[in-house]
Parts: C-alpha cells; sequence; structure tokens
C-alpha cells in the first residue's frame, strides 16, 4: 500500500488519491455530528491520562527495583543478579524509551484532537502535516521501531493527498483524514497496548496462573519482605530475650508491619489489574473512534466516559498509595 | 516449629490408631491417612516444600478448629460478639481456609489464607488487650504466629515447575483423599473421643483434596 511513485503529478498518483480518498468519503458522509470534535478531545485527555498512569507505573518497577537492589545487596551482597529482574528499567535508556512510546501516544492522539478541531483548511493542513511528521519521526526512531514498523502507509505521502481534488468539501476531507489514520494505526496502537500490558503483567495472587511483568517485580519483593519480617522477633530473639510485655509488643509490631507490607503490595497489585482493564479498553475505544462520525453514537460516549471513571479511579488509589508512602 | 509439627503427626497417628482399633471397618481409611502422614513427614525431615505445605496447613487448620472456641471465648467477654472488624476477620479466614470451586491457584489461595491469618492474629490481640482475660484469643494468635512465615516462603518458592509436580501428585490422590477425608469425617463426627489433631488432619485432607482437581 505505500506509495513509490516520484512525481507528485503522476496520473497514477492522482488515480491512486481519488482511489483512497472516495470511499472514505463514502462512509465519512458529509454531515459530522456535532459531539464528534469533542470526542476527539476525551479521547485525547483519555491518552493523557492513561499515558501518566503508566509512567507511574515504571515508576513502581523502578522504586521496586531499587529497594530490590538495596534489598538484596544487603542480605547476599555476593549473590545479588539485577538480571533476575523481570524488566529491566534500571537502566536509563530502557526507561526512557517507554516515556518515548507514552509520549508518542499522547502526541497522536492530540493531533487526530488538533485535526477534528480545525476550522478551515489551513488550520487542518497544519494540524495533518503535524500528525503526519509525529507518525513518520516514529516510524523513523530506531528505539520504537518495533511498535510503528507496522504502519503500511507513509503519512508524509498520506498528507499531501490534502492538497488535491475536492477542495470545497473541507469538512468530508477533514473526516477522510481521520478515519484512514485510524484505519492506519489501529495495528500499531494494539501493539503498544499489548506491549504495556505484556509488561506491566499480573501479580502471583492476581493472575491465578503465576505473576508476570512488574507484577512479577511486585510479588516478588513483597514476598521476600514478608518471608523476613514476619520470622523477626523470633529470629532476632527479642520474644525469647526480653519479658513477656516485650514480647507481646515485638509480636505486635511485626502483625502491624506485616498488615502495612501486604495492604500497600495488594494496593499496588490491585493498581495493576485496574491497569490492565483500562488498557484492553482503551485498545477498545481506538478501534471504535470512527463511530464519532455517526449520528447514533451513544456506545462510543459512553466507553468514553468509562475509561476515564476508570482511569480516575486508578488515579485516585496511586495518591492514596504515595499520601500512605509520605505519612 | 518442625518439631511441633512431628509432634502433632504422631498425636494424630496415636489417635487414628484408638479410631481404627474401636471401628474396625474403617480400616482402609485411617491406613491411608497413616500413609498419607508418614509420606508428609518423611518430607518434612527432607525439609521440602511439601513438608512445608503440609505444616502451613496443620497450623492453619489448627487455627480453623480453634476459632470455634474463640467465638465462645468472644461473647463470654463480650456479651454484644465480636466487633465488625474481628467478625470481618474470622470470616475472611474461613473463607481462606475454604478455597471456593473457583479457587485459581495453590499461590492465591495460600496468599490469601498467608494475609486472612495476619489479620486475624491482630483483632485477636487487640481483643486479648481489651480483656486480658481471654486467653484463648492470646494463645491462638501465638500459634497462629508461625503460619505466616511458612506462607510467605511457599509463595515465594514455588515455581511453576514445583506447582506443577505438587499438584499432579494431588491430582491422583485426590479422590481417593476426598474419599479418606469424608470417612474420617463422619467417624470422628459420632465419636465421644473426637481429637483436635483428627479433626486437622480432616481439614488437610479435604483442604487438598478440595483443591487439586480445580487445577
Amino acid at each position: 500500500m505505500r506509495m513509490t511513485i516520484a512525481s507528485p503529478c503522476s496520473p497514477v498518483r492522482l488515480w491512486g488519491a481519488v482511489l483512497l480518498i472516495l470511499p472514505l468519503l463514502a462512509l465519512a458522509g458529509c454531515s459530522t455530528p456535532k459531539s464528534a470534535p469533542s470526542q476527539f478531545a476525551a479521547f485525547s485527555k483519555a491518552t493523557s491520562s492513561l499515558a501518566q498512569i503508566s509512567q507511574k507505573t515504571y515508576v513502581i518497577a523502578v522504586t521496586v527495583n531499587s529497594k530490590q537492589t538495596i534489598y538484596s545487596l544487603s542480605k547476599n551482597p555476593a549473590g545479588f543478579d539485577p538480571s533476575t529482574y523481570a524488566i529491566n528499567t534500571d537502566n536509563v535508556a530502557s526507561f526512557g524509551k517507554r516515556m518515548l512510546l507514552l509520549q508518542a501516544l499522547q502526541l497522536y492522539a492530540q493531533s487526530l484532537s488538533d485535526i477534528f478541531s480545525s476550522d478551515d483548511l489551513s488550520a487542518l493542513k497544519t494540524n495533518v502535516k503535524n500528525l503526519c511528521t509525529t507518525l513518520d519521526s516514529l516510524k523513523a526512531n530506531e528505539t520504537l521501531k518495533p511498535y510503528f514498523s507496522d504502519l503500511s502507509l507513509s503519512f508524509s505521502d498520506f498528507g499531501n493527498y490534502l492538497g488535491i481534488g475536492l477542495s470545497r468539501l473541507f469538512e468530508s476531507r477533514r473526516n477522510a483524514v481521520v478515519m484512514k489514520a485510524l484505519e492506519e494505526t489501529t495495528p500499531t496502537i494494539n501493539g503498544i497496548v499489548a506491549a504495556l500490558q505484556f509488561e506491566f503483567g499480573m501479580c502471583a495472587t492476581a493472575s491465578g496462573k503465576g505473576s508476570s511483568g512488574i507484577g512479577s517485580l511486585i510479588s516478588s519483593y513483597y514476598d521476600r519482605y514478608l518471608i523476613d519480617a514476619s520470622k523477626s522477633p523470633i529470629a532476632g530473639g527479642q520474644a525469647g530475650g526480653g519479658s513477656a510485655d516485650s514480647a507481646k509488643s515485638a509480636k505486635s509490631n511485626t502483625i502491624e508491619s506485616l498488615i502495612q507490607m501486604i495492604q500497600t503490595r495488594d494496593t499496588l497489585c490491585n493498581i495493576l489489574i485496574l491497569t490492565q482493564e483500562a488498557l484492553a479498553e482503551y485498545g477498545r475505544l481506538h478501534a471504535m473512534l470512527s463511530q464519532a462520525f455517526k449520528p447514533d453514537h451513544e456506545a462510543l460516549s459512553d466507553a468514553l466516559v468509562d475509561l476515564q471513571l476508570k482511569l480516575q479511579n486508578i488515579d485516585a488509589v496511586f495518591s492514596a498509595v504515595s499520601q500512605k508512602e509520605k505519612n | 516449629m518442625n518439631d511441633s509439627i512431628l509432634n502433632f503427626v504422631e498425636d494424630a497417628k496415636k489417635r487414628l490408631l484408638q479410631l481404627q482399633a474401636e471401628h474396625p471397618e474403617k480400616k482402609e481409611a485411617v491406613q491411608e491417612t497413616i500413609r498419607f502422614l508418614d509420606g508428609l513427614t518423611k518430607s518434612l525431615q527432607e525439609g521440602d516444600f511439601e513438608a512445608i505445605l503440609l505444616s502451613a496447613l496443620i497450623l492453619a487448620f489448627d487455627g480453623l478448629v480453634a476459632l470455634e472456641k474463640i467465638e465462645v471465648s468472644v461473647k463470654t467477654y463480650d456479651p454484644d460478639g465480636p466487633s465488625a472488624d474481628f467478625a470481618d476477620a474470622i470470616a475472611e479466614y474461613e473463607k481462606a481456609m475454604s478455597p471456593p470451586e473457583n479457587a485459581k491457584d495453590l499461590k492465591t489461595t495460600l496468599s490469601k489464607i498467608g494475609s486472612a491469618s495476619v489479620y486475624l492474629m491482630r483483632q485477636l490481640q487487640l481483643f486479648t488487650k481489651k480483656y486480658p482475660a481471654a486467653t484463648a484469643c492470646d494463645e491462638l494468635a501465638d500459634r497462629l504466629f508461625g503460619l505466616p512465615p511458612k506462607i510467605f516462603t511457599l509463595i515465594q518458592r514455588l515455581d511453576d515447575d514445583e506447582i506443577a509436580k505438587l499438584t499432579g501428585n494431588l491430582y491422583a490422590r485426590s479422590r481417593e483423599l476426598h474419599k479418606t477425608a469424608n470417612q474420617l469425617k463422619q467417624l470422628n463426627e459420632v465419636l465421644s473421643t473426637a481429637s483436635t489433631a483428627v479433626n486437622v488432619a480432616i481439614g488437610v485432607l479435604g483442604f487438598l483434596a478440595k483443591f487439586a482437581p480445580l487445577i
């Protein structure tokens, strides 16, 4: 599908453009529901929220990795092996790559929203150009290549179609560009969602079939900590060495410490479950976005509201965890 | 800790032989249970994960059996009954010890038992602090204190291969275990000499039997 014709005015290319745009015009129609721009703006907002939550999840991985490192070094300096990490987020480049990917996702959604809010041809051209530049640069970025290599169309070429024919049908052309962009990027967005889901994984206690990804890090760290914490007063001889009251007090402290650890672990594992659900919902929602062009799109509106609520809920849980950490 | 589990196993075996003497028709079920306990005693002496599982389950079922006494004790000292948190902790513990039919896996179930035991210990301690004469609560909290390290060690140590091996063994034996547990349960219910050790052994067998076919 990638266009490789050298001359921008060649008849083959013009026919190609007509063939590309006509079916899209038929799909998009000429009358766009008034709510469509706000749908795309809501999608952009949801993408930003999802990216921020994903970023926080990666920060958890880095934090747990650091704690794991300190803990492992304190227990067995010689035997510590960082390669056992389920996901190596200690590496700055590796962490940066993930942040870049999340940023790319936000840029893409923002570009779609900008295109949809364009109110004249000039703004539309600028916004489409921005989208194309964004997607082409992502495609060319060596670090992100695995995620964007499936894009079959060259977006620079795609952007050129805006200037060809049917110049009076501004709304139809805008819709056609967005429809085509959605169609082209769906496999890529699904790939990014799948990659994030894979890396986040699940805790052992939540997945039912072993832990994976960041969930594995959380399970491993907290379970090891819990083993030591639950043994501490007896292992340290505090229970046997002091008075009955001090032994009771030591046990009581141990139980409180265990409860705090269990609660933090369960909250982090719950965040992973909720984030996995939100990611799946996000992928479904992206595939539904073309419904914004149809007059009857309650399902899309409902899905956008649901996703936003889910993301707000996750953010609230994150805030509660960080508040607890501060206390 | 291992010694106390070995003592428990010895006590359970002694009681089981008494049951067998009183009810020779149940010899098969009693012998099956003794073989099971012997196999796990051997594992315990070798220190492998099946032994940790056995000792954790014995502790956990001992706690479950003791809970009946605790409920009586709580009502004795506090006519209003346990606080909502205490009642929740008891309910969660009982729930964790009875894996539902949709129990996902061994690690999940063990993790729930581990967490539930910690919450129960806290409530038992709080109750004892309020009513120092409620020694049954204090004793149970003390006994349960050995449970979390075993549970968390199991969760940490059980890798996929070990789970496959363990569940494979249990699955193969699940029917027999289930039958044995039921026979012993019925027997124990009609005997005046019902013992805690036998009750706990029934609990352990029942737990494993109920759990294994789900995997």
